[in-house]
């Protein structure tokens, strides 16, 4: 059931991500043309807010396929005798497929940039500041394809939270209730996610005082091999998750597992249909 | 299936009860017309039975892709195309999509074309076409003859009665008596939010009583 | 084909076939059209169709071969008997109307042999 909906859904999703590639490509080339012939401090300037607005989108695309997966009205799935439950798997499996294939070749295209931008001008790039090159594959080598599949884990567990908070305010007949459940959910959600965030981060600040998470980074749970698989330059993403660090990984199955029991325990509505 | 059944269908929008406890078994090989004045809640019932609405008290004996149910709007979103539509249904239900690609070709409407660039009536056609080529144990047609010129209409009832010897139940809900009179084979009237009981056609007219005569009393 | 809302449909079409036997339109072994092909030309449910022809086989007016196709009866003289049968109950009814209207039967025979001499004409 899931691989239909991900069949009746792809046009739109990849419209939405040829469209962002489409703005990206236009205003890095814009930025960057702008800066041509000038200076080399001027032109590297020029790399850096061409980066800065790629990294930018890699916020924005993300937020906006979440939003895509929490608003669209799915009636004709009903219709067509598919439960709930399935209406939304299907809505996050899209969000998570396409996040993560919309940050992959955002990545491809940051690299191809990177190429292109700085060809025979190798002076340029050394005065641009590698923060902002969070994106090129070629600053930070393949293993950073890992962060798109690390952004769409954290934008599938936002998901799950709206879920969980959704189920939550069916039983309270009052608005006020509802609203009352709403955010008290939303706190000790919250609060988990914290919790397990800061566990992750244990070997982390233990090895080292840096306080967001690297998108790459394989923070194994003894200290004692920290520096060796770390980044030499910390680069932060907010909705990066790092996926490869045990205590997440822990966290994070213990949550979809509360969150999965949750939702079949409290059902999502009335009348279901049998799964046919 | 040996017959198609709901039973205590409640429904309220809010204070307002617009359904009251709706009961019906059709066995199959029914054709049965749901006959109501305007807001009587033919509509709100079919939406029920279609697994549209989920919000309602009682049981219905079948639900999901075996029901196929042509609305009076058009489900899928205005800037998709047609042959997008009919992957869908090929892909959820049971669909003949061959006979659907050629009833389509005796309408203007292209297989390429957004729906939204259909007229209201073309919009109908396709609804008709998809829904019909469905194999489904229960068809619901919500007044399938608005919009639609005497052509299709013509179509409609031909389709229809080339169907009408399977094994399946036939819904419609309707006030356009005329076309349909001759292939209900049993009427109920929807009022004040009850469905009367479930009348033989050809029973009343050998009482001498035609089926408008019969739904101009029921609606009094 | 149009039909009277107030009197059942299949009656409606059982009357119209036996009226083609009758008058030869349906010859003898002839074959009936399918189901859905008549129901298709009559605007009506095929199951009122599949009911016309269980009658008419009841009647022995057609009958059913091993094709599952419908034929009208070979056999001439029972058509001949039920034509007969026939205008016996058509002429009952209107001899029961006339009375009923207080037309004596001279009258009643004078118009109807008028009313035939006005459908020769049309029919010329």
């Amino acid at each position: 059931m899931i691989r239909k909906i991900f069949l009746t859904e792809w046009k739109g999703y990849a419209l939405a991500c040829g469209a962002g590639l489409i703005v990206c490509l236009l205003a890095a080339a814009g930025i960057s043309l702008a800066g041509a012939g000038a200076a080399d401090a001027v032109r590297a300037d020029h790399a850096e807010y061409a980066f800065q607005f790629l990294n930018a989108v890699s916020y924005a695309m993300p937020a906006v396929l979440l939003l895509v997966a929490i608003f669209s009205f799915r009636r004709y799935y009903r219709l067509a005798g598919v439960t709930e439950e399935k209406i939304m798997q299907g809505a996050l499996f899209n969000l998570f497929a396409w996040t993560t294939i919309f940050l992959a070749a955002l990545m491809l295209f940051a690299t191809f940039f990177d190429l292109i931008v700085f060809a025979g001008a190798d002076a340029v790039r050394g005065q641009t500041s590698p923060q902002c090159m969070l994106l090129s594959l070629r600053e930070h080598g393949a293993y950073r394809l890992l962060f798109a599949p690390s952004v769409a884990v954290t934008v599938s567990i936002l998901y799950m939270i709206y879920d969980f908070v959704r189920v939550a305010v069916r039983r309270p007949k009052f608005l006020v209730f509802k609203v009352l459940i709403a955010v008290v959910c939303v706190l000790v959600l919250a609060l988990y996610q914290y919790t397990v965030y800061c566990m992750a981060m244990v070997p982390g600040v233990l090895a080292d005082a840096a306080w967001l998470v690297p998108p790459d980074s394989v923070l194994p749970v003894v200290p004692a091999w920290a520096g060796s698989w770390q980044d030499a330059v910390k680069d932060v993403h907010f909705l990066a998750s790092p996926v490869l660090n045990l205590f997440f990984i822990a966290g994070e199955l213990i949550f979809i597992v509360l969150y999965y029991g949750f939702v079949r325990v409290m059902g999502r509505c009335k009348n279901e249909i049998k799964e046919s | 299936m040996k017959e198609y059944a709901f039973n205590g269908i409640k429904k309220a929008y809010g204070k307002k009860e617009i359904l009251r406890g709706v009961t019906l078994c059709a066995e199959t090989g029914s054709f049965v017309g749901i006959l109501g004045l305007n807001g009587a809640g033919k509509t709100t019932l079919l939406n029920i039975l279609g697994n549209v609405d989920r919000n309602f008290e009682g049981e219905i004996s079948l639900r999901g892709s075996d029901v196929a149910y042509m609305r009076t709007g058009m489900v899928f979103p205005e800037w998709r195309r047609v042959k997008e539509l009919l992957a869908f249904y090929d892909r959820f239900y049971k669909f003949d999509r061959a006979k659907a690609e050629s009833m389509l070709e005796r309408t203007s409407i292209r297989k390429n074309a957004r729906l939204r660039a259909l007229s209201a009536g073309m919009q109908r056609q396709l609804n008709f076409i998809c829904n019909f080529c469905v194999d489904s144990q229960v068809l619901l047609l919500d007044e399938p003859l608005t919009n639609l010129d005497l052509l299709f209409r013509g179509v409609i009832v031909d389709s229809l009665i080339e169907r009408a010897l399977e094994e399946r139940v036939i819904l419609v809900a309707t006030h356009e008596i005329k076309e349909f009179e001759n292939l209900f084979t049993h009427v109920t009237v929807l009022k004040d939010g009850m469905l009367g009981p479930l009348t033989d056609v050809e029973l009343l007219r050998g009482q001498g009583k035609s089926v408008e005569e019969f739904y101009g009393e029921s609606v009094q | 084909m149009d039909f009277k809302s107030n009197e059942t449909i299949y009656s409606q079409i059982i009357e119209y076939i036996r009226k083609q036997i009758f008058s030869g339109s349906y010859g003898s072994g002839t074959r009936l059209p399918a189901i859905r092909d008549l129901a298709v030309k009559c605007k009506v449910n095929p199951n009122t169709i599949v009911r016309v022809y269980a009658e008419l086989s009841e009647e022995k007016l057609i009958y059913t071969d091993s094709t599952n196709g419908k034929f009208v009866t070979a056999d001439r003289g029972f058509i001949e008997r039920k034509k007969r049968e026939y205008l016996e109950e058509k002429a009952a009814a209107f001899v029961d109307e006339m009375r009923q209207a207080g037309i004596g039967s001279e009258e009643a025979i004078e118009k109807l042999r008028e009313a035939f001499r006005g459908e020769g004409k049309e029919r010329r």
